[in-house]
């Protein structure tokens, strides 16, 4: 997963046409893309509050 | 009567009894009362809302809960000792010596508690059993973390398990257990398991920004963010700090752009789809769980 991450870092091009369903990840299943789109569609950090 | 209140009372009540000696006692109140200050008792919540969900309410599932709680409370104490790290925390303010017996008798007063439940001693050998069980799977996890002896993303994500998700899955299970759901236990491990690499990834990406409370830079620990900037093609600081070639004091000069660099490289990206990721397991054990749409909210609410 991390390489796939770096990718998209450096080619940010990509995940539009992920998004668009115009190219795929190989070796990526639905829940891991899905993933993926989310997160780069949205900017900010990550607030645990529950698990204090 | 509040739930987080229920446990309090419960922990304190078991503390005043038996832990006999009063210096060791008012370490621990002074412990609890710390511990209060800074958590929800998520675990112990999560042992009640793990009984309720297929059975009625009782005092001793109370009494489970609480003795999460102390165990909790207990990791949460070697834990720090440890990294040493959290230098507010009152376990962290006494010496070393102190702290450790504190964790150790806690450990003891915990499972000692679970033996004190009014409860069938069948059911009771199989909490005991479990208690131990995921108490050891989660102190390896520790030890894992310790050492450093992490190469692999499957290492990362097999020590967090064995940490975080070991503790997740005692707290759940507990209250499943002393439900009787043996039914659901596969379903609620597993979804368990994904919670705690959840929150643990959580806690990384916090204490990627908190170097003066929190020690895992310094001690060079490899968290999930950290462990990509050490496998990015690129070179970057934390790289050079962790093979040694910077020290401590030249990195946290240079703090700021660590964070840039993490940032800018992915390393938080890559951290947040492995979130959402644990997450979407988790959530599709959920589904699978034969319970109301009210507890299936509830446990989501959770991750």
């Amino acid at each position: 997963m991390h390489e796939i991450i770096q990718f998209l870092i450096q080619h940010p091009e990509i995940l539009e046409k992920l998004k668009n369903g115009s190219t795929c990840l190989i070796g990526l299943n639905e829940e891991e893309i899905k993933a993926i789109i989310e997160v780069f569609s949205q900017e900010g950090t990550v607030i645990s509050k529950y698990w204090t | 009567m509040k739930e987080m209140e229920l446990i309090f009372n419960k922990m304190i009540t078991s503390i005043e009894t038996d832990l006999s000696v009063p210096s060791l006692k008012n370490m621990a109140l002074e412990a609890l009362k710390y511990h209060q200050s800074q958590s929800n008792f998520s675990f112990g919540r999560l042992t009640l809302i793990h009984h309720d969900m297929f059975a009625k309410r009782s005092k001793e599932v109370v009494k489970a809960a609480a003795a999460v709680e102390i165990l909790v409370l207990a990791g949460d104490i070697l834990d720090d000792v440890e990294d040493q790290d959290q230098p507010e925390a009152p376990w962290t303010q006494t010496e070393l010596l102190y702290s450790l017996h504190l964790a150790i008798s806690l450990l003891l007063l915990g499972q000692k508690m679970i033996t004190d439940l009014k409860i069938e001693e069948e059911r009771k050998v199989k909490l005991l059993s479990y208690v131990s069980s995921k108490l050891l799977n989660s102190l390896s996890g520790q030890h894992i973390d310790l050492t450093h002896a992490i190469e692999t993303e499957e290492d990362l994500l097999y020590m967090i398990k064995r940490k975080s998700g070991s503790l997740i899955c005692l707290a759940c299970m507990l209250g499943a257990i002393l439900a009787d759901a043996e039914e659901h236990f596969s379903i609620i491990e597993n979804y368990a398991l994904n919670m705690g690499i959840v929150a643990q990834i959580k806690n990384d990406l916090q204490d990627l920004y908190d170097w003066d409370r929190k020690s895992d830079i310094r001690l060079k620990k490899i968290s999930l963010p950290v462990w990509y900037m050490l496998n990015d093609k690129t070179d970057n600081l934390l790289k050079s700090y962790y093979s040694g070639q910077l020290d401590y004091r030249e990195l946290y000069e240079k703090k700021e752009t660590v964070i840039q660099e993490v940032e800018h490289k992915g390393a938080i990206h890559y951290a947040r789809v492995m979130i959402e990721i644990h997450k979407g397991k988790a959530y599709q054990y959920i589904e699978k769980l034969n319970v109301s749409a009210k507890y299936k909210s509830l446990l989501k609410k959770l991750i």
